[in-house]
């Protein structure tokens, strides 16, 4: 009687265990989705950051060289040279002052609006020339890279946080 | 009668055990094809988003607006404002020519009042209307607005700006 109660004990284990291996399978195969969805969402490319990134490059600044005004990606050369404009004023000044006059035209942030934040960062392969920072820096964003068309590589990359 | 009985019971314990399996399965796919769902949701709006922008761009870079190579290498997203503005005195022969409902182009930066572009006023104005809609679905996009500016001698001189373009009903 009492071997027949262990081996009905046993047979219950036995099948509790199964069900067990089948929930931690399954609970793993769910955690690598989460894992890889969640990735795939964090930072995407949008396409209006790219063309707002594109059109602030070709921007006339007040920073001339040899009687020419520069645009800023030029600026960011002089910047990255640690240059001056010709009416003595520093080029890292200059673009900091005209990237930030058009981020804040460009784009209203805060709580109450749909853009949370933003981020304008220029770098290059060994240090960070420009950061621009603004709102909140959320979980979810969208954004857009790109590289300078000169001899130093030169990346700039724009974020917007919602 | 006792073995039918524990038969009895090992069925049952069967039945519950791929019940509770079973269960499981389906909450564990319900939960696959929510996130499924939710990130297609997201890819229909990011593409909606794009075509709209698209659809900006493409008119921007129109032989009508776009710089060309007058500023230097070709541009994407970058209007000839000068060219625009010459084009508003033609705008009787382009009736229908867009197949959109309106059409306008604003500077953001440097900002302005938002005073209409005339012959008198340009370049010190900060819009110009193509196609003129109260109606319709607007979309927009971020531009480069150049023209040649005379100073001791001519130069380029590029704003940031954005087109705005209005369809449907």
């Amino acid at each position: 009687m009492v071997s027949k109660i262990t081996k009905k004990n046993k047979r219950a284990q036995e099948e509790i265990v199964g069900f067990a291996v089948i929930v931690i399978i399954v609970s793993i195969i769910l955690i690598f989705f989460l894992v890889f969805s969640l990735s795939d969402r964090a930072e995407t490319e949008s396409y209006e950051s790219e063309s707002f990134l594109q059109s602030s490059l070709y921007y006339t600044s007040s920073c001339s060289d040899n009687g020419e005004l520069l645009p800023v990606q030029d600026l960011v050369f002089s910047c990255y040279g640690e240059e001056e404009c010709e009416n003595g004023e520093e080029a890292c000044a200059v673009l900091n002052e005209t990237l930030k006059g058009i981020l804040e035209e460009s784009w209203q942030v805060g709580e109450d609006f749909p853009v949370k934040g933003y981020k304008l960062e220029i770098f290059s392969e060994e240090e960070n020339i420009l950061s621009i920072r603004e709102g909140n820096i959320t979980s979810s964003s969208k954004g857009a890279q790109q590289l300078l068309p000169k001899g130093i590589p030169i990346r700039v990359s724009f974020n917007l946080y919602y | 009668m006792i073995n039918d009985e524990s038969g009895q019971v090992k069925i049952q314990q069967m039945a519950f055990m791929l019940i509770a399996v079973t269960l499981f399965l389906v909450v564990a796919g319900m939960f696959i094809l929510v996130i499924r769902f939710s990130s297609l949701r997201g890819t229909a709006e990011l593409l909606e988003e794009r075509n709209a922008l698209l659809l900006a761009s493409k008119l921007a870079d129109s032989p009508e607006f776009s710089c060309g190579n007058a500023f230097g290498t070709a541009r994407s997203n970058c209007i000839d404002t000068d060219k625009v503005m010459a084009l508003t005195f033609r705008l009787q022969n382009y009736s229908g020519f867009w197949g959109v409902d309106g059409i306008e182009i604003r500077r953001i930066y440097p900002a302005g009042t938002g005073t209409e572009c005339s012959l008198e006023n340009y370049p010190a104005c900060d819009r110009i209307t193509i196609l003129d809609s109260e109606k319709g679905t607007g979309v927009s996009n971020f531009v480069s607005l150049c023209r040649k500016e005379q100073g001791t001698f001519i130069y380029d001189k590029c704003e940031l700006g954005r087109i705005i373009i209005t369809y449907g009903d």
